[in-house]
């Protein structure tokens, strides 16, 4: 026996800390959370640390040129390099990615309490509406809406926003029913809590785990969806925005000649949506949420 | 069995008609004149209105949508705004390319995904079966447009292999259905490994063992029957998916399917064909659900039919 054996008894560990340290004890979940860091810092450090100005070209100097020293991406079809319009597409993607995340959470954790605590036919109604959503490609639904709501940055997050609240409200419905059966909230309610208290005092902290790791896992489908639909141009109206989805639609003309158009945004979106997959995965292994 | 299957037949008449429902208000309650599309800048105020009434969009909204609904119940879904044809001919004319593409894309996901998924579970810890897992990693990561024109340059422009794009039932169908395809391959390529690795740990596997099977009996008879059940629910998932993919897969490679249909014409404001294809495409997803869950009976024996 060492003597670094530690004593058996130690302090109760709060229960955040033993996550965070299982998370970190994954190298997967550590390469996906450097990912998601990374691109976040990207997005937001892009007017400082690109080399170059994301919307005007050198249209002289600069057409369509292979990756070199000066242009490590290459440059586009204006003579704009490639590496600086990747890293100001981070922030569009990830900008609409999270908002339109945060739009589906929050409608879906109110839908999902809702449903879940009243039952009744609230919940009838609503899980109803939520089966006819989900009985169909959420993609094509989204193509839809951006459609005809027109292409712009705020259409597209509502758009997104509004096909991905369904799976939030689902998890959150099956969690609750569960939750609601536990012995802390027959004790909570004997003690008098309202029904607002005891959900969201008591039976929202015991569902956020779920919640978390479903949150990290859709963002990735979430930029996907986003690139697919700026690709199939609803995206963003602006002109010279700079998104992922768009670089690819305008490099398509360039296939036959300047492979790295097409190649570096598209390598963008595959290493982030691997970054939020990464996360999300550790996430669940971390805070222990088994499969629905 | 038929009963089971009629009443979900039943079932999708209120869920096509919300769908139904929903995409006509959604069309016209939101911005965007197809009237104004046809004619472009050029038209005065008269041609504009003209149009409008010739489209039948002069109408109250409620009356627009009393004839609509009519005809659609009568299976007539109107005639596009844009060629004059009747929606459900340039469906019906679409509809074959869409659906070959998708069960070629099927067919090679679930021809390559299982067969290396069962070699990833068989191989567990093994170099292989790490390979496995970061291509399932990509599968669900990567964008297929772009996959789609990786391939293109590839084995298109690079190689000369292969047809860069273009319709036809021959080799113009390898890229575009390889790479709709891979998303469904990577998941179940995982979901077959996981679930045999589960059933290879049962009792009733070390009893085959122990009476003296060979290893290839024992895969194929006992662990694959029983790991099925899973890799099913993930096949229909999966299709989901594969639709979506198969949309944006048409596009890149310029195929005359449903999907490609679909976003020329949302882009021209075109709303009887918006309409019926995302009916259409609702009905096709509907019916692949209800296929799904026909299987799971003839999978499992322990399972019957509610």
């Amino acid at each position: 026996m060492s003597a670094s054996v530690k004593p058996l008894v130690t302090a109760p560990r709060h229960p955040l800390t033993l996550a965070v340290r299982r998370l970190l004890r994954n190298p997967a979940s550590i390469i996906g959370f450097g990912i998601v860091i990374t691109m976040l810092a990207c997005a937001l450090l892009a007017p400082l640390i690109a080399p170059y100005d994301p919307i005007l070209g050198d249209l002289a100097n600069d057409y369509v040129k292979p990756p070199s020293a000066e242009h490590v991406f290459g440059t586009d079809a204006i003579g704009r390099d490639i590496f600086t319009r990747v890293l100001y597409g981070a922030q569009i993607s990830l900008k609409i990615a999270l908002a339109a995340q945060a739009i589906a959470m929050i409608v879906g954790v109110v839908v999902g309490m809702i449903t879940g605590y009243f039952g009744g036919w609230v919940d009838l109604l609503i899980m109803r509406m939520v089966d006819i959503l989900m009985a169909f490609p959420l993609l094509i639904i989204a193509i839809a809406l951006t459609g005809v709501l027109g292409s712009s940055e705020n259409n597209i997050i509502l758009a997104l926003g509004f096909v991905n609240w369904t799976i939030t409200a689902r998890i959150v419905r099956s969690q609750v029913l569960a939750a609601k059966e536990m012995e802390y909230v027959a004790a909570a309610r004997s003690l008098g809590a309202t029904s607002l208290t005891l959900m969201v005092r008591h039976i929202f902290p015991n569902i956020i785990a779920p919640v978390i790791v479903y949150a990290t896992l859709g963002l990735g489908s979430i930029i996907l969806a986003e690139a697919s639909l700026s690709f199939l141009g609803l995206g963003s109206a602006q002109q010279a925005t700079p998104s992922w989805g768009k670089m690819l639609t305008e490099s398509r003309a360039f296939i036959r000649s300047a492979w790295w158009m097409p190649f570096y945004p598209g390598l963008a979106i595959l290493i982030t949506v691997m970054g939020f997959n990464l996360l999300g995965d550790g996430l669940r292994d971390a805070l222990d949420v088994r499969a629905r | 069995m038929l009963r089971y299957t009629l009443g979900r037949l039943l079932q999708f008449i209120p869920t096509l008609i919300g769908i139904y429902v929903l995409t006509f208000f959604l069309m016209r309650v939101l911005p965007g004149d197809p009237a104004q599309f046809l004619e472009g800048d050029r038209g005065s105020t008269e041609s504009l209105a003209e149009t409008r009434a010739r489209l039948g969009l002069d109408e109250p909204l409620f009356t627009q949508f009393t004839i609509f609904f009519t005809n659609a119940l009568n299976g007539d879904l109107g005639k596009s705004f844009i060629t004059q044809r009747p929606v459900t001919d340039s469906i019906s004319q679409a509809f074959p390319q869409t659906a070959v593409l998708a069960l070629c894309a099927m067919l090679i996901a679930v021809g390559v995904g299982i067969p290396l998924g069962i070699v990833a579970a068989v191989t567990h810890n093994s170099i292989w079966d790490n390979l496995t897992r970061l291509i399932a990693l990509i599968g669900v990561s990567i964008p297929v447009f772009w996959l789609g024109l990786q391939l293109q340059i590839l084995f298109g422009l690079q190689l000369k292999l292969l047809p860069v794009s273009g319709a036809g039932f021959d080799n113009h169908l390898v890229l575009p259905a390889l790479a709709a395809s891979f998303g469904m391959l990577a998941v179940l390529m995982r979901i077959t490994r996981s679930s045999l690795l589960e059933v290879l740990t049962q009792d009733y596997i070390r009893t085959a063992r122990g009476k003296g099977l060979g290893f290839g009996r024992i895969s194929r008879r006992h662990a694959l029957t029983n790991a099925l059940l899973p890799i099913l629910t993930v096949w229909g998932t999966g299709l989901a998916s594969l639709l979506s993919g198969t949309l944006l897969v048409e596009v890149i490679f310029s195929w005359p399917g449903m999907g490609r249909l679909l976003v020329d014409a949302i882009g021209a404001r075109d709303y009887p064909s918006v309409q019926g294809l995302v009916i259409t495409f609702a009905a096709i997803y509907a019916l692949l659900n209800l296929l799904v869950d026909l299987l799971y009976p003839l999978v499992d024996p322990r399972i019957a039919y509610p």
